[in-house]
């Protein structure tokens, strides 16, 4: 489909009435998607409610999915932006070096911007996406690419401007990581140092043995050097991330939703997240830790091979069995992460709504809660 | 505020809406160009007055308006959606608001047919979609959002 059929069949997703919306729009969809008539909040009061409450977004999340197999293709979507990101970048890291000739530093730092606008306004409008189908799925129908695609429209404006405005925070990381802290010395320690840094991070990403075999791996899990580097990184990208995660993470539900602009997204974004913040938390950790455990699962590799040990590493080649184990737990690792991405991106339209209304949706209500909300159900009918 | 839709200013106000000059509009009445220019701005100041309190009962934040256009292009603040209001010389005042209205199912089809056709041909404005009034309301605010 060409850019022009595109922009044309969102064009036509949306258009104008004399009557007023209320039946049919974004109102109705949020309230009937946080009906409370059939439905009660499970768990008590307190930390251990929002811990059940917060589990049962992420399993209601894998539930809904389940239903809805259509839901997956925004997780094939999210791959296929993930494949571009990790192409791209890797790109950029070979035409970067020897043998090739070195690329001007502006011309690189254009580069990086435009990766990262790319891939943050593809995965926001898959976000935006993603909201404007689960929403009317927690409303008890099924939402219409058209419905989807209107969706997306409406937010077009905050979607482009969250996603140059990050591209240019990242880019001026970047710009300063490697400008005025390259060589910056604590003690003994390149505390610093972009180089031992970003790349000490970057290699202990399982893949780096076949992206770049001659690089060896060295770190906190490939060894002892350098993880001050490493850790202070990894501190300051949790905390940078923490900040942008609070100010941003219901911006997109609420430009979908009730067509807020960007100032008015982000103050509500704040707003609810006090709401929820502790069913938020548990939910985002679940999903972490999972993310954790697959990524970890990588280890494996190097105890059954024998390569536990950072000199073990200077002698050691891949052979072909451990590279086709490799391929084949990269492609497990790459679905299961996109499947991953699009349950969260379920969980986060439920917890927007709980936010919004103190509510859980019926929808990622099981067993009991649903056993109750439908006894509750018949006995207004008997009446 | 009533707006003195039989008024000579009304009319006045109706032909320079469709791009007849101020003179072609004295010479057609029979008066002075600048008695028809004062009577232009009296029925603007009515008009906007008019537009405005539209806007204020309907709760709709105003973004642009245009007097001359009999235009306010705004935000309806409870349905949090864009609205419009317009003066069409047959049908009055109007509110419409931006979302996909369910055509195929509504009791007024034709009255909104004819109530697009009727203000498109007011504004001089050609509209291409001609079976769904939604998409052509679409179209045609589109092009007075260009015009305001």
């Amino acid at each position: 489909m060409s850019v022009t059929s595109v922009s044309e069949a969102i064009r036509k997703g949306i258009g104008w009435c004399p009557m007023t919306p209320a039946t049919s729009t974004a109102l109705t969809m949020i309230t009937n998607s946080c009906d409370t008539e059939t439905n009660r909040e499970p768990g008590g009061a307190g930390r251990s409610g929002q811990i059940d409450r917060g589990i049962r977004f992420t399993v209601g999340s894998f539930k809904i999915l389940n239903e809805n197999r259509q839901l997956l293709w925004f997780s094939f979507l999210t791959g296929l932006v993930m494949l571009f990101v990790f192409c791209a970048a890797f790109v950029l890291h070979v035409f970067g070096m020897y043998p090739y000739p070195p690329m001007e530093y502006p011309v690189r730092l254009a580069l990086i911007f435009s990766i990262l606008t790319i891939a943050l306004f593809s995965l926001n409008s898959l976000v935006a996406g993603l909201m404007a189908s689960v929403f009317p799925i927690l409303s008890g129908r099924n939402g219409s690419i058209r419905e989807t695609l209107s969706g997306v429209r409406r937010c077009l404006k905050t979607i482009a401007l969250l996603s140059v405005v990050p591209a240019l925070l990242g880019t001026a990381c970047y710009y300063a990581l490697t400008q005025y802290f390259g060589n910056y010395d604590i003690g003994i320690y390149h505390f610093w140092n972009y180089d031992l840094a970003i790349y000490q991070l970057v290699n202990q990403f399982p893949f780096s043995f076949i992206l770049l075999p001659e690089y060896y791996n060295y770190g906190p899990i490939g060894g002892s050097f350098n993880i001050p580097s490493a850790v202070s990184f990894t501190v300051f990208a949790a905390i940078f991330i923490g900040v942008f995660f609070i100010l941003t993470l219901f911006v997109i539900p609420a430009s979908v939703m009730e067509h807020k602009r960007l100032p008015d997204a982000a103050r509500e974004s704040v707003s609810r997240i006090r709401k929820a913040r502790g069913e938020i938390m548990v939910s985002f950790l679940i999903f972490g830790l999972a993310f954790l455990a697959i990524s970890l699962a990588a280890l494996l590799f190097r105890v059954a091979y024998g390569i536990v040990s950072p000199d073990n590493l200077l002698f050691w080649r891949p052979a072909a069995g451990w590279i086709a184990g490799a391929v084949v737990y990269m492609i497990a690792w790459f679905i299961l992460v996109v499947i991953g991405t699009t349950m969260a991106g379920i969980s986060l339209a439920g917890l927007y709504c709980y936010a919004k209304t103190g509510q859980i949706p019926a929808r990622f209500l099981t067993g009991e809660g649903n056993r109750q909300a439908g006894n509750k159900s018949r006995t207004r009918k008997g009446q | 505020m009533f707006l003195p839709m039989n008024d000579k200013q009304f009319t006045f106000w109706v032909m320079r809406r469709s791009g007849t000059p101020n003179v072609a509009i004295a010479n057609q009445v029979g008066i002075t160009r600048q008695a028809v220019s004062q009577a232009l701005l009296v029925i603007d100041e009515k008009i906007e007055s008019a537009l405005r309190e539209m806007a204020q009962s309907n709760q709709i934040a105003i973004e642009k308006i245009s007097p001359e256009r009999g235009v306010v292009i705004g935000r309806s603040i409870p349905f949090q959606t864009g609205a419009i209001i317009f003066i069409s010389e047959k049908h009055g005042i109007q509110v419409w608001y931006e979302h996909e209205g369910k055509c195929d199912t509504c009791q007024r089809y034709t009255e909104c047919i004819e109530l697009l056709w009727d203000y498109a041909t007011e504004l001089g404005i050609k509209l291409e979609k001609t079976a769904d009034p939604t998409k052509m309301a679409e179209e045609l605010c589109t092009k007075i959002k260009a015009m305001v």
